[in-house]
C-alpha cells in the first residue's frame, strides 16, 4: 500500500503536533514514518497513532539532535564566511566609516549614529528570517542556530554607547563597530545561502 | 540499534560501507538492508541512523539529493569524492579492529584464516 497525500499531510501534521517544526526534519521523518507505515495493512491512521505513540520520546529525541547538528554546521559557515575576502572588506568599510564619524561629528554622536545604522542594518537584513519565525513557513533546523547570535552581539552594541566614554581611543570604538557590523552582514550572507540551497533542494 | 558500543562505534562505517555499495540510499532503504544482511540481529533506529547521516553530511563525507517519491520529498544520500576516502580508510581501520579483538578474545584461532 503506498502512501496517498492525505495520509502525508496527517503525519506531517502528526509530526508538528510533538513539536517538530523545522521543515527539513520533518520532512525526512515524514518519508521514514511513511515508509514504514506502508509496510502494514490498510489502518493508516490506526498504525500512525500506534507509531507516534510509541516513538514520541525517540522522535522528540532524534529532533533535538537535528538542531543541535544544524547548529554546529551553522556555526562552522558562518566562520567560514568570516575568513572570506568581501567579509574584511565589510569589515575595512565599516572601520573607515566608523574613523570617519568618530572625527567628523565627534565620539559620542558618531557613536550613537553608528548604533542606529547597526539596528537598521540589522532590522532590514532579518526581515526574511523574521517574516520565517512570524508565519512558521519553511522553517529550517539551520535558522535555530543564528537566533542566539544577534542577542548576543546586540547587547554589548547597546552597553557601548555608554562605555565609550570609558575607553581613551578613538580606534577601539571604531573598531568595535566594524567588527559587530561585519559579525552581522557575514550572518546575513550565511543565512541567505542556507535559504537558497533549500530553496534548491526542497522546491527543485 | 541492538544496544551495545560496539556496533555504535562502527556505525557511521557500516552507513559508507552501504552508500559506497549502493551509490544512493535513504534512510528508511538503510534500516532495510542493514536487517537484510545480518538476518534481522542489528536493526537500527530511526534515532541512531539520522543523527549519524546528518553528521556525516554536516562532515561533507555526504551529499544529499531530494526528489519527490509517493507523495512526499525522499532524502538521498550518497559519498562525496573525500567520504569515498574516509570510507576505505575506516574499512581499513575496522578490519584491523576486528582482526586484533579476534586475537585477543581467540587467540588460538589464526586471524588471516576468518577473512
Amino acid at each position: 500500500m503506498k502512501a496517498t497525500a492525505e495520509q502525508i499531510q496527517l503525519i506531517d501534521k502528526a509530526l508538528i503536533k510533538i513539536g517538530i517544526n523545522y521543515a527539513d526534519i520533518r520532512c525526512e521523518m515524514t518519508d521514514h514514518i511513511a515508509a514504514e507505515l506502508e509496510q502494514k495493512d490498510e489502518r493508516f491512521e490506526h498504525h500512525l497513532k500506534g507509531y507516534i505513540l510509541q516513538n514520541k520520546s525517540e522522535l522528540k529525541r532524534t529532533n533535538r539532535r537535528f538542531i543541535f547538528i544544524a547548529m554546529g554546521r551553522a556555526y562552522k559557515k558562518l566562520l567560514v564566511n568570516m575568513l572570506k575576502p568581501w567579509s574584511f572588506l565589510v569589515f575595512a568599510l565599516m572601520f573607515a566609516l566608523g574613523m570617519y564619524l568618530i572625527q567628523s561629528i565627534g565620539r559620542e554622536d558618531a557613536v550613537i549614529a553608528l548604533f542606529y545604522f547597526f539596528i537598521a542594518i540589522s532590522c532590514i537584513l532579518s526581515i526574511p528570517v523574521t517574516y520565517k519565525a512570524l508565519t512558521k513557513k519553511n522553517q529550517h533546523s539551520l535558522d535555530f542556530g543564528f537566533s542566539f547570535i544577534n542577542i548576543i552581539v546586540l547587547y554589548p552594541t547597546i552597553y557601548m554607547v555608554d562605555y565609550q566614554t570609558a575607553i581613551d581611543n578613538n580606534m577601539m570604538v571604531a573598531l568595535y563597530y566594524a567588527v559587530v557590523m561585519m559579525i552581522s552582514i557575514t550572518m546575513y550572507v550565511t543565512i541567505w545561502q542556507f535559504n537558497k540551497q533549500f530553496k534548491l533542494r526542497y522546491n527543485g | 540499534m541492538k544496544n551495545s558500543q560496539l556496533y555504535k562505534g562502527s556505525l557511521n562505517t557500516i552507513i559508507m560501507k552501504l552508500l559506497e555499495e549502493n551509490g544512493r540510499m535513504y534512510g528508511y532503504e538503510i534500516t532495510q538492508k542493514v536487517k537484510l544482511i545480518t538476518k534481522g540481529e542489528l536493526n537500527i533506529t530511526e534515532g541512531a541512523l539520522y543523527p549519524a547521516l546528518h553528521k556525516l553530511e554536516a562532515d561533507g563525507l555526504l551529499d544529499v539529493e531530494v526528489e519527490k517519491v509517493d507523495n512526499r520529498l525522499r532524502k538521498y544520500y550518497k559519498l562525496t569524492e573525500s567520504g569515498e576516502k574516509e570510507t576505505v580508510n575506516r574499512l581499513a581501520e575496522l578490519e584491523e579492529f576486528i582482526k586484533n579483538m579476534q586475537s585477543l578474545v581467540t587467540p588460538n584461532v589464526k586471524p588471516d584464516l576468518q577473512f
